[in-house]
């Protein structure tokens, strides 16, 4: 018993020890932590003129002069400062749009696995036909035509066009779930269909919808930075890392300024890699067949 | 004793979906038409081959399948219609124990929380009076109470099948299913799992239904018998009917699939087994009708039914 209890499978224990076990994915989780809290209490301290009031005079100032440790843009425009709110910016709307989708379709495929039967059928039928869609062009039109646009117009649409794979992932391992003895147990207890779901079968997918969510937090920086570099993400006055790295679409810029999109490239990059190294770790607590420990 | 349970002429049929259109092109008939009471404080075996239908009957009885038709009647109420039997709190009277202890048991709940949840849907008992009656049920089933916040991956089976227990009895239900409860168990630790649950039908008075294959465990355990055959029944009787006048073919059949150890008989029991083996092929149309069906029940004593054809009835003066 004692023996069963040192290397009891919980969740915590099992995150624990994929991390002590894995050099790597510490090291990740500790610098992206380091990085994140940088960036929001930097953020704190950058007063909006810096990213919205023009200075002809200092544009394009070389990294190290005059106090812009990454120099200016063409506006004369601090890259450290916009750095900084860009990344936070970013960040948030990842964080938001992850969130959203994950309980979006948490909820959706927990009750079409569970329910199943013609809603199953006719509720799959749909999630099918919305993944078919071509989700940027659509985001690109409604981006557009929405009016009062801003940060949370983006969140939300990014949102209602890209909560359909989760659904799919989360009813597969529903589907499963389902046919094991303890949800009939609970069934000839008493309990109600919705606590059987949510208190029942959720906690069993805790480990999977952990995976899901760093993944796609690092697959949601890359498509609100790919939609701010075509132009269609956040509005103008708002900077984003995608706004960032747009300014190397001027060839002038790209290599003969490379400091005003090198550090929002490094910061993407370092931020995906960061989140994958982390999530190889997680995937391993998911499945604990890949354990390393 | 008064009835608890009766079971009338139930069917669980399940459609096979094939061809372009993926019409019903046929049925499974995993069970068709069995038929046979409960009653209060008695002990019942449910014996048959895998496949035979007797987890789909109990599935049935505690409302986990949806019956095709027939009728089940809990003390003499209409139990088929899922709301009857939410409106009555059906399954605080009829619960069950679980073949397979670990995925029975949530991984992801303490065994309080476990025992507990029947006892939090139909009891209405506060935080203090469930700590209370868990322990109680700990104790009944001889698992220590320091027991309560641990997890069910920490047990061994045959104390994971206990935990199983407490959970079907700590309604004080009237009736517990048991399918194959101790299929999945160590011989040595059967025995133990089985004389916890005898003591608990004695103590408490509860009605077991005993859902096995295992002709020497059903032995054990329960006083009337009653044997499956693809979906039917073929013969109920008490459990001196069945072992000692068998009359069904298939009946005698299983008898003879015991295995025994007795070593200076051996070429004889197996000479015996080779022999009632051939005897059902060669019989096997007699007993059963042309689609392969077993023929209705008649009763060929007080407490004895046979599925016996009429021909064989007349012939051996019934």
């Amino acid at each position: 018993m004692e023996q069963a209890k040192k290397t009891a499978p919980t969740l915590r224990n099992a995150l624990r020890r994929e991390f002590q076990q894995d050099q790597v994915a510490q090291f990740a989780i500790i610098l992206l932590l380091l990085l994140t809290v940088a960036i929001f209490v930097g953020a704190l301290f950058v007063p909006k003129t810096a990213y919205t009031d023009v200075n002809i005079m200092n544009q394009y100032l070389p990294p190290m002069t005059d106090g812009h440790i990454f120099g200016t843009d063409n506006g004369g425009k601090d890259i450290f400062s916009l750095l900084v709110v860009a990344a936070r910016n970013s960040l948030t709307i990842a964080f938001f749009v992850t969130v959203l989708i994950l309980a979006l379709g948490t909820i959706g495929g927990l009750v079409t696995g569970y329910f199943g039967g013609v809603f199953d059928l006719v509720f799959m039928r749909f999630i099918d036909f919305m993944t078919i869609l071509p989700v940027m062009m659509i985001i690109i039109v409604l981006v557009t035509v929405i009016p009062h646009y801003n940060m949370w117009s983006l969140i939300i649409i990014m949102t209602l066009l890209g909560w359909f794979n989760t659904v799919r992932l989360i009813r597969a391992r529903t589907l499963v779930e389902v046919n094991r003895d303890y949800v009939r147990a609970s069934k000839t207890s008493g309990t109600s269909n919705l606590k059987i779901i949510f208190r029942e079968i959720f906690p069993n997918l805790s480990s999977l919808i952990i995976v899901e969510a760093t993944l796609m937090f690092a697959g949601n920086i890359g498509l609100e930075t790919s939609l701010s570099f075509l132009g269609f993400g956040l509005p103008a006055n708002t900077p984003s890392l995608g706004t960032l790295i747009n300014y190397a679409t001027d060839p002038e810029t790209m290599t003969g300024k490379p400091w005003v999109w090198i550090p929002a490239a490094v910061m993407i990059l370092l931020y995906t890699v960061l989140i994958m190294m982390i999530g190889q770790a997680l995937r391993r607590v998911a499945d604990q067949r890949q354990s390393l420990g | 004793m008064s009835e608890l349970l009766r079971v009338e002429n139930v069917k669980v049929h399940y459609p096979i979906r094939s061809g372009f259109f993926n019409r019903v092109t046929d049925y499974v008939y995993a069970a068709d038409g069995v038929s046979f009471s409960i009653e209060a404080g008695k002990t019942y075996g449910l014996i048959g081959e895998s496949g035979s239908g007797k987890s789909t009957i109990g599935k049935a009885i505690v409302g986990l399948e949806p019956i095709t038709s027939g009728h089940i009647y809990f003390q003499g109420v209409d139990m088929t219609d899922a709301k009857n039997r939410a409106h009555v709190n059906y399954n605080k009277d009829v619960q069950m124990i679980f073949q397979d202890s670990m995925s029975s048991l949530n991984p992801r709940k303490t065994v309080f929380d476990i025992i507990a949840e029947p006892l939090r849907n139909f009891s209405g008992l506060k935080e203090d009076g469930l700590a209370q009656e868990v322990r109680h049920l700990l104790d009944i089933v001889g698992l220590p109470a320091e027991t309560m916040y641990q997890f069910p991956f920490q047990f061994s089976g045959g104390q994971r099948q206990r935990i199983g227990i407490a959970r079907a009895v700590a309604t004080k239900p009237k009736l517990i299913v048991a399918d194959e409860p101790v299929s999945a168990l160590d011989l040595s630790v059967q025995a133990q799992v089985l004389n916890y649950m005898k003591r608990i039908q004695k103590d408490y008075g509860i009605a077991f239904l005993f859902i096995s294959h295992d002709l020497g465990v059903v032995r054990h355990m329960t006083e009337n018998l009653a044997i499956m055959h693809a979906g039917r029944l073929v013969e109920i009787g008490s459990r001196d009917d069945i072992f000692n006048h068998a009359q069904h073919l298939y009946t005698k059949r299983l008898l003879a699939a015991i295995p025994e150890i007795d070593v200076p008989n051996r070429a004889k029991n197996r000479a015996h087994r080779k022999a009632i083996e051939q005897e059902f092929q060669d019989q096997k149309s007699a007993y059963y009708d042309a689609d392969g069906r077993a023929f209705p029940l008649v009763a060929v004593s007080e407490t004895h039914q046979v599925a016996l054809p009429e021909s064989m009835l007349e012939g051996e003066g019934f």
